[in-house]
């Protein structure tokens, strides 16, 4: 190959993308500091371990170095590993919440062939641990964490000059809902069928999951009739699988999206997810309306995810610009288990999907002055190098021609 | 800049899935003018537009959000990987993919395929995962039309084929030794619009689900 192309997925960005890119990163930090985040930036290089600890199925997608000694070390694929890794070292004795904010490269070799990008820049923020001195969150403290991140996101978006965005809201424990028939189901046929349907909805194939759900339905159908349980529980249990929770499940790849209100009242008013996502959408009242759609069926990854997950989606383009969300147990892979919230955008899609006249401005505005010299005369040089310092504290650029 | 799209658009494939395409939308009361040479066409509702692409296409359209629905084969979602939601089964373009052989071939079972036979096929993907699960080495020979042919120049030894009557194969004097997996059409939904526009994607849904049960 021609040593004049870029490697696959890279870029060179040009001044005016620099300078557009520049003044977006201003407006996203000082809306993250304002909040009273604080910035870091973790080494662009990482030990592979520190992936395979934290998410291991990220590994696919990282490009891997290797140093003088052997070692294998990762182009951070992510900024959330090393920042927990920060969280739990260097940063472990300073005073929680940890408020932290970024805008740094990420380094991925995307593995369908739709994105080739492979150096993604990202803004975002994570917010770790909580002020009281229990491991684990009372509801007002997740309301409190959940209700900072999405204002904060909101806030951004509106500021980058965002108009036309949907926030789409999913959380980890939509089974719970439905948990009293899954425990049912599974202690009878001692299959996951919980992890089963969450697994194939990821893969977003609904036929697939009707089909597995009518399965369940006939081995459970199958297990009663040659079961010896003492007929009451068969009866009770015959009852519960007409009944609304296998209809429920079987129904609820199709209805569980949509507007908030319609899918709230699905939900157990009492459940904590239902508290949670209410608590959420009631940003409305500061942000406007229209700004949430909740969307069961896409499912977080339940490796890392262990609570409320959100992505940001711009209609009629089929992709999302930015996700965040819970991640209690990543902390505890590097040794001190603490909840944390976070989120992350790609700077390039803001760019891209910003009312377009929000960047333009500021390099269409940069008037040059410029002031005529001559080369061959020292004395004229260093008389137009001092002038045009002087007219540079009037002026922004000032140019010796 | 943000292209901005007013209408809701489903791609239809031209070729094989395009007679079925038409009648089940027909019955979902979405009437268009299949004679039309346009590629884009109105309907009856003024707000939904029809795309007329090329098979392999359709998840494309889709996946990217230039479509909100799309009917396709499941052969070839199978063989061309798409971030797109699977909503339905089409009760419509039922055919197989099979492994066939010219009739005086010395293969005339799955088990008698030499090591590294060479198949032709326009679905490698699918074609690779087969074998590899029997766990016979092959060699692909990707064609992306006239598969038949191929045994009978000496392209290859075996082809591996979509079948929906099995006349070509008859008249090219092949016959099939083993199918590989059987498909049908699918009705396929961008992720975003799924989530942006839910209530009518369900009305289309439910329109296609009662028409089926009639």
């Amino acid at each position: 190959m021609s040593s004049s192309f870029l490697p696959l997925g890279s870029r060179d960005l040009l001044p005016t993308d620099l300078i557009k890119q520049e003044k977006l990163r201003h407006i996203v930090m000082d809306t993250f500091k304002s909040w009273g985040y604080q910035p870091v930036l973790p080494p662009t290089i990482e030990n592979l371990d520190i992936l395979e600890k934290g998410r291991p199925q990220f590994v696919r997608e990282t490009f891997k170095v290797i140093d003088r000694d052997g070692q294998l070390l990762a182009l951070r694929p992510d900024i959330t590993l090393p920042i927990a890794r920060l969280a739990a070292t260097r940063l472990s004795q300073v005073e929680r919440p940890l408020r932290l904010c970024y805008t740094a490269k990420v380094f991925r070799q995307s593995p369908h062939l739709s994105d080739e990008r492979r150096e993604i820049y990202q803004a975002g923020i994570e917010l770790i641990g909580c002020k009281s001195t229990d491991k684990v969150y009372s509801l007002g403290q997740i309301n409190k964490a959940n209700l900072e991140c999405i204002s904060i996101l909101l806030e951004v978006l509106e500021k980058a000059g965002l108009t036309d965005y949907k926030i789409v809201l999913s959380h980890i424990d939509l089974w719970k809902y439905a948990g009293e028939i899954f425990h049912r189901v599974e202690e009878f046929l001692e299959v996951d069928l919980e992890a089963e349907l969450d697994a194939i909805l990821r893969k977003g194939d609904f036929i697939e999951y009707q089909k597995a759900i009518a399965q369940a339905e006939e081995r459970c159908q199958k297990s009663l009739k040659a079961s010896k349980e003492p007929s009451e529980l068969k009866a009770c249990f015959e009852s519960s699988l007409q009944d609304t929770p296998l209809n429920y499940l079987k129904k609820a790849c199709f209805e569980l999206t949509g507007e908030p209100i319609k899918i709230l009242d699905y939900l157990d008013h009492d459940s904590v997810i239902y508290k949670e996502l209410l608590a959420i959408v009631s940003l409305e009242e500061i942000f406007g309306k229209d700004k949430f759609i909740i969307d069961f069926t896409m499912r977080p990854d339940p490796n890392y995810y262990t609570g409320l997950y959100f992505e940001v989606v711009i209609p009629n383009t089929g992709k999302a610009i930015g996700k965040g969300g819970r991640y209690d147990n990543l902390m505890s892979s590097f040794g001190q288990s603490e909840p944390a919230i976070g989120f992350s955008l790609q700077v390039d899609s803001l760019l891209r999907y910003a009312k377009p006249d929000k960047y333009n401005e500021l390099v269409e505005d940069s008037k040059k002055m410029r002031i005529p010299t001559q080369d061959n005369n020292p004395e004229a040089l260093i008389h137009s190098i001092k002038q045009s310092m002087s007219l540079r504290t009037k002026n922004p650029i000032v140019i010796i021609d | 800049m943000l292209y901005k799209k007013n209408n809701y658009r489903i791609a239809i494939p031209k070729g094989a899935l395009f007679q079925g395409s038409c009648e089940i939308l027909k019955k979902a009361n979405l009437e268009f003018d299949s004679q039309d040479r346009k590629l884009i066409l109105e309907t009856n509702e003024a707000n939904i537009e029809i795309l007329l692409v090329k098979p392999i296409d359709v998840p494309v359209y889709v996946e990217n959000g230039a479509a909100d629905l799309g009917i396709v084969g499941s052969d070839i979602l199978g063989e061309h990987y798409t971030e797109t939601l699977t909503l339905m089964m089409l009760p419509f373009g039922h055919c197989e993919l099979m492994m066939a052989v010219p009739k005086d071939s010395p293969i005339q079972s799955l088990s008698q395929t030499p090591d590294y036979c060479k198949i032709a096929t326009k679905f490698p993907k699918l074609t690779r995962l087969f074998f590899r699960q029997k766990g016979i080495p092959i060699e692909i020979i990707e064609l992306n039309g006239s598969i038949e042919i191929a045994p009978l120049t000496g392209l290859s030894e075996a082809i591996v084929d979509l079948l929906a009557t099995g006349r070509t194969l008859k008249e090219n004097g092949l016959i099939k030794l083993e199918t590989i997996s059987k498909h049908s059409a699918r009705l396929i939904a961008n992720r975003v619009s799924w989530q942006v526009n839910h209530d009518w994607i369900l009305k289309i849904l439910t329109a296609i689900n009662s028409a089926n049960n009639l």
